[in-house]
């Protein structure tokens, strides 16, 4: 019989996780005075919010932090109401909607596309349960309701309406999408994200209503965010070598895994080796920052806390740094001739950090696929921003769906010629 | 969502995968749909498993069933390029048998109706 699982046994995952968030309450308490963060919260709730907006420039570091805490608290509420453990998709989903809190959604806009997702399972009589993950990265979408809202002026309910259709599109489209990269692509949802934002922006932009892709992007904050995510990082690693007792050998095992969809390592490693790994892959994350010349802002943090979340969920160390390394190439390295983006730029510091949706890629494959796959990813995703009008907040989930289908179609072919 | 024809044919695909990657020559494949279960049965005549294999593969076949994401993810079942092999088989299944030698594999996977 099914030994119901060490993830379920182990209950320390579903008090670490929430203990996360309420820390970010109150180091972002401690970044603004409470007047402060009301209004910065005001500014936040009443912001387009297209991608690129950093929170931390609109309504401060302590606002975004809330908001970001907010977020994520929503998408905890929302899984433990559905009864869903606290295994590697749902830190992945956590992680990332508290990231993207730092960037673009709200606690109040991320609301309509759930809904939405709740009324497709309603109408179609399916259980909400099942569609739990789509709808909670379905909230990439947030910008529809907030640019409609606040970018286009029209009224709250249009934005609301808005919204929920865009989530009712989201399970279906997902479900087919996944065939299309074959699980190679992470960041699914956002890859399905691209395209109903493709749908939308089309229809907007036909009736006179386009959409300005912004780049919001704070700067002098290195110092306090390195402060509070450089050591959360470490607590991380610290606290998974603690419950994993000291016995680190074990951890190879992941870092032999190729992550491709559905690697839940929470579930087929245990939390403890879950934890260390998402230290580490969050350090790595920061170190590439540093190296770079890079800045730490509210959209790369988000991609920091994206990549941990989803270090439960498919990266790991040796399967990102293939990718990571491929874009640094792409950028203005000094390594290839006519590169024009330097690292550091906007663009190329998030591909860098959320290309990492591919690192199934270089885990099954190797790393010489996943430097070409990363190479590929930074042409790609600086320039399909435009299809969806910034309404999509994971682009590089676009990017990385498109990207993934070529690499999977070629490998596919290449197979069948031997 | 990925309907419950499709999670089973995801299922049979990704045991008939694994029978060809042991090198099978002969597969039988069983699908048998009672009232409150599905019983899926593949025997082949494979390579064979090793008592580590047969410990590996019923350690991801044992995995607890994976209802959140099944409608989902389950799609993906048979339709990866490198298949997943068991690991999602056994996210879609309630229990497992594998029976191996040195010649041929037999694994029989249950699916409840819930």
């Amino acid at each position: 019989m099914k030994n119901n699982d060490r993830a379920i046994a182990n209950n320390v995952n579903e008090i670490v996780i929430p203990l996360y968030l309420l820390a970010f309450i109150v180091i972002g308490l401690f970044q603004q005075s409470p007047k402060e963060i009301l209004q910065g919260l005001f500014e936040i709730f009443t912001h387009p919010g297209m991608l690129i907006t950093d929170y931390m420039v609109i309504g401060g570091v302590g606002a975004a932090l809330i908001n970001g805490a907010l977020v994520g608290l929503v998408g905890y509420g929302i899984l433990k109401l559905n009864k869903v453990p606290m295994n590697g998709p749902s830190i992945a989903t956590i992680f990332t909607m508290v990231g993207f809190g730092l960037f673009g959604k709200n606690v109040w806009s991320i609301l309509p596309v759930i809904l939405g997702v709740r009324l497709f399972c309603l109408i179609r009589g399916q259980s909400f349960r099942g569609h739990v993950y789509p709808a909670l990265f379905g909230t990439a979408l947030a910008p529809m309701v907030t640019q409609v809202v606040f970018g286009y002026e029209w009224r709250i309910v249009t934005g609301i309406i808005v919204g929920i259709l865009s989530g009712m599109i989201i399970p279906p489209l997902a479900n087919h999408l996944l065939i299309v990269h074959e699980g190679y692509n992470l960041y699914n949802v956002g890859f399905t994200a691209g395209f109903v934002g493709l749908l939308f922006i089309n229809i907007f932009r036909n009736y006179g209503h386009d959409s300005v892709i912004m780049e919001i992007w704070g700067t002098g904050l290195n110092s306090i965010l390195r402060r509070v995510f450089v050591p959360m990082f470490l607590s991380m690693i610290i606290f998974g070598i603690i419950l994993t007792k000291g016995k680190l050998k074990e951890y190879l095992k992941v870092l032999k895994h190729p992550g491709i969809l559905i690697s839940d390592y929470v579930n087929m490693y245990g939390f403890g080796y879950t934890l260390i790994n998402m230290g580490l892959v969050g350090l790595i994350g920061s170190v590439y920052i540093e190296l770079v010349g890079g800045v730490y802002n509210g959209p790369t943090v988000g991609g920091l806390l994206t990549m941990t979340g989803f270090a439960a969920f498919g990266k790991h160390p040796a399967n990102i740094t293939p990718i990571m390394l491929g874009v640094w190439l792409g950028t203005k390295s000094n390594l290839l001739p006519y590169s024009v983006m330097p690292a550091n730029a906007p663009g190329a510091l998030l591909a860098a950090l959320f290309s990492t949706t591919l690192a199934p890629l270089a885990g099954n494959f190797g790393p010489i696929v996943g430097i070409l796959a990363g190479f590929v990813h930074l042409t790609v995703v600086s320039n399909v921003g435009i299809l969806h009008g910034g309404l999509n907040l994971y682009n590089n989930g676009f990017a990385g769906g498109l990207v993934a289908m070529f690499f999977v179609a070629i490998i596919k072919d290449l197979k069948k010629g031997r | 969502m990925t309907t419950e024809k499709e999670k089973l044919q995801g299922i049979v695909k990704e045991l008939i995968a694994n029978a060809l990657d042991a090198g099978a020559t002969e597969i039988q494949a069983s699908v048998k749909i009672e009232a409150d279960k599905t019983v899926i049965t593949v025997k082949d005549n494979g390579s064979g498993m090793n008592e580590k294999e047969i410990k590996n593969a019923l350690k991801v076949l044992h995995q607890i069933r994976r209802d959140e994401i099944e409608d989902y993810y389950g799609i993906l079942a048979g339709n990866s390029l490198m298949a997943s092999g068991l690991n999602l088989v056994g996210m879609l299944v309630d229990d497992a048998v594998v029976e191996s030698g040195s010649e041929g594999t037999v694994i029989t996977v249950i699916r409840l109706h819930k």
